[in-house]
């Protein structure tokens, strides 16, 4: 029943069915599988116009022709491949029974006029063999058929064989596989004494020029009413068009009302169009008498002899069954893993961000106690300037009240008094004002940048430098930009910066004893940002100087840590910002910082 | 001569200072001059008798520099340095620079007002002093030669004879030179004499 050549493309095929299927589940895909007992190319000019009327007729669904054999079709059925199938009565039974599938139509042919009697058998032998008149006289001859499985073109004749009383085993029969031709072919060439053909074959085969017509001759031709071929046999149903089991009655039903409205000019020539399904119960009388399955007596096979015969069925089903276990286990095991990864690496990734959060949080903690810490430092460094600065408001306060009280103790006027009250007043306020910006300037605070106007750090570290710088005989002089953008970040820092470059301009021209003192601390719009530069009057940086300025310890003056520079760079560089050394034009030294304007503050 | 009044000059370069010290200072009731610099005084100062009130600590010439050029051009001016508190060095090299007296800030304005008023007073002595000595030094230019070298005698202490023996001369006309430079001096006694020498010659008081 089953060619070797078959045996092993099954599980190929099965294989190829199953990731065909997997590829395709997106496409609504309606798949016809079609037995192609003619080959691939034969089934395809056959049938191929339906499919592309369906396809036309019913644009909603992409309608595929799957020129299938026996075993393909048997497996791709049971695989649950197809929708419809189109295949001979024979097999149409045995298909019927084994996987649900129902006729909706049946072909008309152009050979018959009635599809009721439309396939048989026809037994052919070289016209010159005239020994070869009756069925009966093929008994111990050589007999070529296409596949024991085929209908017309084995099981018809063998069973008018078996009426003229001519048993299977009587006969040398071989079976030579599709395509049925090579049959035809093969008796002509003498390999044979007689070839079953499914009747019409030679005759098609002869209009086709495949054989010069007169070679072959059909043994024991039967008088049919209505058909144009020579056959050998009684006459069977045609072609079902079945659907399957799975198939919607919906879609089923469309495809049978489109068949039917099928015009005979639209068909292609080997029939004219499709009917309502014909009876088939002929064709399962055939297979009773033939033992045939549904009705062999080894239908009801052991699970033994199953797995015999169909081994390599079943071993391809299991081979499939188990790449789709397999497969999909393996995905979800994939998808598991990926998931467990993309988590673990989603915690360590937040872990890490809170770890370096938390590390940044310390640095900029550190880095603000270091900087409080440079400021106490620097207030100390400057306290006799500070003592000065307090002291000027406090005896201006005291001169006028003495002042006050010896013009009451002389009994002076009234309103003059109130001038030097006022005066009192306003002197108290100063030396309120020096105190209040030393507390501030010492205050100790979360580092929580803000958009501040560099301008009034400025302002704010030259009024906190201004008795240093007077208590070192220098003129300190601001050049501010009328405007600034804003930038980002703690004002407290940036005024040490800016009081730190002024103090490091005072220590280079107290170092140089220079005859001129003076500082200039300018603000300007950069490209960049905003920048801040101090110059000096002094003689300028050595080379040695200009590299080591910005690390720590490093001072050329004996007192002073040399901290002040190296914090103000770290201040300017955690703000974002730089700090370098430039030339100032008149040849002293100029050190300024840059700033990034703040990312809301663009419009000046 | 008699009833001059010293002027109390202000040098700070602080104004609520130089105010202040005006509105207290005023108190006085002496003239009164403020200076915003070391500098802008001593373009402004025209050897009056007075007294200095002056900032230690200012951009520019400081007080001590100002009190150092005024020791050799204008001696006589007392100073008042205003110092900050607790700066010692900085007051002795002001005493040493000859300031009069020196004021820590911050002070009691009664304080200040007794040492400038102490200061003033002092002016006046100087102012004084040196009126003698500038009267005793035209008195000594009218002597003759011999009545210089006689008196120079009589201010060492030397007797009549011993003059007359030192300068070859006899003992009476060294009698009528010693006479007659005591009235040019307008000296009654010997012990007048010799003061109005010193102070001329010497500055000795």
């Amino acid at each position: 029943m089953i060619t070797r050549a078959s045996f092993l493309r099954v599980p190929l095929l099965i294989g190829l069915l199953t990731l065909l299927f997997a590829s395709s589940v997106v496409a609504a895909e309606v798949r016809i599988g079609v037995l192609a007992y003619r080959g691939v190319e034969q089934a395809v000019e056959t049938w191929g116009g339906t499919v592309e009327y369906l396809r036309r007729t019913l644009p909603g669904h992409e309608f595929r022709l799957l020129p299938l054999e026996f075993i393909a079709l048997d497996a791709a059925l049971s695989a649950g491949e197809l929708d419809f199938v189109l295949t001979n009565p024979g097999n149409y039974v045995q298909l019927e029974a084994a996987y649900g599938i129902s006729r909706i139509a049946t072909v008309e042919s152009r050979i018959t006029d009635d599809p009721n009697y439309s396939i048989g058998s026809a037994v052919v032998v070289r016209r010159d063999n005239q020994a070869l008149q009756e069925l009966d006289d093929l008994k111990d001859r050589s007999l070529l058929a296409v596949d024991r499985g085929a209908f017309g073109g084995y099981q018809v004749a063998e069973a008018s064989l078996r009426a003229a009383g001519v048993e299977p085993e009587d006969l040398r029969l071989r079976f030579i596989g599709f395509p049925m031709d090579r049959v035809a072919h093969a008796v002509a060439a003498g390999e044979a004494d007689a070839g079953i053909l499914r009747a019409c074959l030679l005759e098609r085969m002869v209009a086709e020029g495949q054989l010069p017509p007169g070679e072959l001759r059909v043994l024991a031709p039967q008088n049919h009413y209505g058909f144009r071929c020579a056959a050998s046999t009684p006459l069977y149903p045609d072609w079902p068009f079945a659907k399957a089991r799975h198939t919607s009655r919906e879609l089923a039903k469309r495809v049978t009302q489109a068949l039917f409205a099928l015009e005979s000019d639209e068909a292609p020539a080997a029939f004219t169009g499709w009917t309502i399904p014909v009876d088939y119960q002929p064709v399962h009388d055939l297979f009773h008498r033939l033992e045939l399955p549904p009705y062999s007596r080894d239908s009801q096979m052991t699970p033994v002899e199953m797995v015999r015969r169909y081994w390599p069925w079943l071993l391809g089903l299991l081979l499939s069954a188990l790449w789709v276990v397999w497969h999909t286990a393996r995905v979800e095991q994939q998808v598991r893993v990926r998931t467990a990864q993309l988590s673990a690496a989603n915690e360590q990734l937040k872990q890490a961000m809170q770890e370096q959060a938390a590390a940044e949080r310390v640095i900029r903690q550190r880095e603000a106690e270091l900087a409080h810490a440079a400021r106490v430092n620097t207030v100390g460094e400057l306290a006799a300037g500070m003592a000065h600065e307090v002291n000027q408001p406090l005896a201006a306060i005291g001169n006028y009240a003495e002042g006050c009280l010896v013009r009451l103790r002389q009994k002076e006027a009234a309103p003059e008094l109130i001038d030097a009250l006022r005066e009192i007043d306003t002197q108290a306020a100063r030396a309120g004002a020096i105190v209040h910006r030393l507390r501030s300037f010492l205050r100790k605070e979360e580092p929580r940048p803000v958009p501040i106007d560099l301008n009034d750090a400025v302002i704010e570290a030259v009024s906190l430098f201004a008795p240093e710088a007077h208590r070192h005989g220098v003129a300190l002089q601001t050049v501010l930009a009328p405007s600034l953008p804003r930038v980002c970040g703690e004002s407290i820092q940036l005024e040490q910066v800016v009081l730190n470059l002024m103090r490091n301009a005072v220590e280079v021209l107290e170092e140089a004893e220079c005859e001129r003192r003076e500082i200039e601390v300018i603000s300007a719009r950069v490209a960049d940002g905003v920048r801040v530069t101090v110059m000096d009057s002094g003689p300028g940086l050595s080379e040695e100087a200009r590299q080591h300025l910005f690390e720590p310890f490093f001072t050329t003056k004996p007192q002073g840590m040399g901290l002040g520079l190296s914090i103000s760079r770290s201040i300017i560089e955690a703000h974002g910002g730089g700090l370098a050394v430039a030339d100032a034009p008149n040849g002293g030294a100029a050190l300024e910082f840059t700033l990034p304007v703040a990312e809301d503050d663009d419009e000046l | 001569m008699m009833n001059f009044e010293p002027t109390l000059f202000v040098v700070d370069d602080d104004e609520a200072m130089r105010r202040s010290l005006k509105w207290l200072l005023e108190t006085l009731r002496l003239p009164l001059q403020t200076f915003d610099s070391a500098e802008a005084f001593l373009e402004g100062y025209r050897g009056e008798p007075g007294v200095l009130i002056l900032d230690v600590r200012m951009p520019g010439m400081s007080g001590l520099e100002l009190l150092e050029r005024l020791a050799e051009s204008h001696p006589s001016l007392p100073a008042i340095l205003l110092t900050a508190h607790g700066d010692v060095p900085m007051a002795v090299r002001a005493m040493r620079a000859g300031a009069f007296d020196f004021v820590q800030k911050p002070y009691n304005g009664q304080a200040l007002l007794e040492r400038v008023q102490a200061a003033t007073g002092e002016a006046r002595h100087r102012h004084q002093r040196q009126g003698e000595r500038d009267s005793a030094a035209a008195r000594l230019e009218s002597l003759t030669p011999r009545e210089c070298e006689v008196l120079e005698l009589v201010a060492a202490g030397e007797p009549n004879k011993r003059i007359a023996r030192e300068l070859g001369i006899s003992l009476r006309t060294v009698e009528v030179h010693r006479h007659n430079l005591m009235e040019k001096l307008d000296a009654h006694t010997v012990g007048n004499v010799i003061r109005l020498y010193l102070s001329a010659t010497k500055g000795i008081p």
